[in-house]
């Protein structure tokens, strides 16, 4: 009842949806980079959307599956491989005690997600079973995976051994949430009148590239330098993910999911949640157009959003009921 | 403005903060870019009100210097209340608070501590030069700097890394130019006004001073830290092998 991991990845971390109200002890959320990829990944082996699962980078890890489970794989496309077959995203599989799970090639995305039904067997701390790599506690063994780690799973399925690799005949459409010519919205913040004419003009007007030093914390955002009109030193306030900020070189940072809970650079805005998934996906190298967007569309797009999830699953846990695989 | 008193002992001008969002995920209670001690006790009157009342929805409050930052659940608050603009509904809760939050009606609970801390090498990195630039004897600093008590004025940065002001002027001193890569967790720092401990090993620029044996952060521990927003702290110095029996750190 258990996954052994066979190679470690860049970096392979378990993680949910976040540690929610600890901000104030200096302890973030941490959590999935890629939330609608976790939950689209969990509904479709029939767990809460929010239930732990395997984040992984490229270069990605190998597991050998030592009994049998049902899986799903979201987010970024790594060119999964089982004993030789491709394997979807979107899509429940089955696999057998012994099987290794591959990676051939990065495709598309920049995190992929493991889910598995029942999710792994291992202790929540502060509500969440999410790794905080600062803190080095949560999740397992508060680090990223490591060769020989091998993670329980709470779910067993002995009627299942012997059964072999089975890949359900339905899948997932999720493209237009990822489409990558669609700009990254964001609801303009606290300094944002504050940019001079022309760097308000450059921040909509220019392909802002997502720089190689760019992680789980933040996505360092490389282009024509921003400047405002005052340079006046700010006294540390509470932050969000999705915040963008501007520190006084003029290149901005965008925080994502392990980003420090207080920080004093002066802030233009933050991306909509609606756009979160989206952006984590670009990754370093990529680029994108900012669009600044009123506060009740960016509430109306993350309803659709939720909107989608929920329909999703309902259809998912109907199929697995059905057993349509 | 006195500073230094225990708990609330003096009424500070009222300031009405302003309220703006934090985009589609909560607002930020903002009293202005002021570091002053009686805007300090307002945002913890505020954040104190504010976590008694369990707002519905309410995932995280970040109290800061000066500024309060609410987060809420939006799924929780479309679900739950699908006629109203989630940040308008939210900005009505808060208002009524913070009208209650006038400075006679400021009533706090704050903490006193007394930490250890041991000023001598190897832990008092900085100390002697810092003592030097200021033309002080290391003894004398560390006299300077056990007199005052000082307010925890926000956590942040790291889990339990607690922000201490004000220090006295004679004492405050930039950060250094080029960032240690090792900071060992319980280093005391000075960074302009504030000074502060490291809860954790982390790379850091504050000037190190000294060390303080105890463990800020325990994970397994509820909570999980040692100092809160609103606690007062006041340094008194301990000897090397003081600091080796009271020593907290793994490893050391």
């Amino acid at each position: 009842m258990s996954i052994l991991v066979l190679n470690k990845g860049l970096q392979t971390t378990v993680q949910d949806l976040g540690r929610s109200g600890y901000a104030h002890f200096g302890i973030n959320r941490a959590g999935a980079m890629d939330p609608l990829a976790l939950q689209v990944g969990n509904f479709l082996v029939g767990n809460p959307g929010g239930t732990v699962a395997l984040e992984m980078c490229f270069p990605a890890p190998a597991f050998m599956f030592l009994a049998p489970a049902l899986i799903a794989l979201s987010g970024a496309d790594f060119g999964a491989q089982i004993e030789g077959q491709n394997l979807p995203l979107h899509t429940p599989i089955w696999v057998d005690a012994g099987m290794e799970l591959h990676f051939r090639h990065k495709q598309a995305g920049q995190y992929a997600y493991l889910s598995i039904q029942g999710g792994l067997d291992i202790p929540p701390w502060l509500n969440s079973r999410s790794t905080n790599l600062k803190a080095q506690w949560g999740g397992w063994q508060g680090r990223a995976l490591l060769k020989g780690d091998v993670l329980p799973l709470a779910k067993s399925w002995p009627e299942r051994i012997g059964r072999g690799l089975v890949i359900a005949k339905y899948h997932t459409l999720l493209r237009d949430f990822y489409a990558s010519e669609t700009p990254i919205r964001f609801v303009p913040g606290q300094h944002y009148p504050q940019l001079l004419p022309e760097s308000r003009k450059a921040l909509h007007a220019q392909a802002w590239r997502i720089s190689n030093a760019s992680d789980r914390m933040g996505y360092r955002l490389d282009g024509e330098g921003l400047t405002l009109s005052s340079n006046e030193s700010l006294l540390s306030a509470g932050l969000t993910r999705g915040s963008i900020q501007l520190p006084p070189a003029g290149q901005p940072i965008v925080l994502m999911a392990d980003h420090q809970t207080t920080g004093g650079y002066p802030l233009l805005g933050q991306v909509i949640q609606a756009d979160w998934a989206r952006l984590a996906q670009l990754g370093p190298g990529r680029s994108f157009y900012l669009q600044a967007v009123e506060l009740a569309e960016a509430v109306s797009l993350y309803a659709e959003q939720g909107v989608f999830l929920r329909r999703l699953k309902a259809g998912c846990a109907l199929a697995l009921i059905g057993g349509e695989y | 403005m006195p500073l230094g008193g225990r708990g609330v002992s003096f009424y500070p001008t009222f300031m009405p903060p302003h309220i703006h969002p934090l985009g589609d995920q909560g607002l930020l209670i903002d009293w202005g870019n002021r570091l002053d001690p009686g805007i300090a006790q307002q945002v913890q009157a505020c954040w104190q009100r504010l976590q008694a009342l369990q707002l519905p929805g309410v995932l995280d409050l970040v109290p800061a210097y000066s500024s309060l930052a609410l987060l809420f659940d939006l799924d929780y608050l479309l679900k739950n209340y699908p006629q109203e603009l989630p940040y308008a509904l939210v900005k009505s809760w808060v208002e009524p608070v913070l009208a209650a939050s006038s400075p006679h009606a400021l009533a706090t609970c704050s903490r006193n501590l007394d930490i250890p801390v041991c000023f001598e090498v190897p832990h008092a990195l900085d100390l002697a030069e810092l003592a030097t630039q200021k033309g002080l004897s290391p003894a004398a600093f560390i006299q300077q700097y056990c007199q005052t008590r000082y307010q925890v004025y926000m956590i942040g940065f790291l889990p339990g890394f607690a922000y201490l002001g004000t220090l006295d002027d004679l004492l405050a001193t930039p950060r250094k130019t080029t960032p240690r890569s090792a900071i060992p967790a319980g280093s005391v720092g000075i960074a302009g006004a504030q000074t502060g401990i490291y809860p954790l090993d982390s790379p850091g620029g504050w000037q190190i001073i000294g060390r303080c044996p105890w463990r800020l952060f325990t994970p397994a521990n509820d909570p999980p830290v040692r100092l809160q927003m609103g606690d007062w702290v006041q340094f008194y110095p301990i000897s090397s092998s003081e600091f080796m029996a009271q020593n907290e750190h793994p490893g050391t």
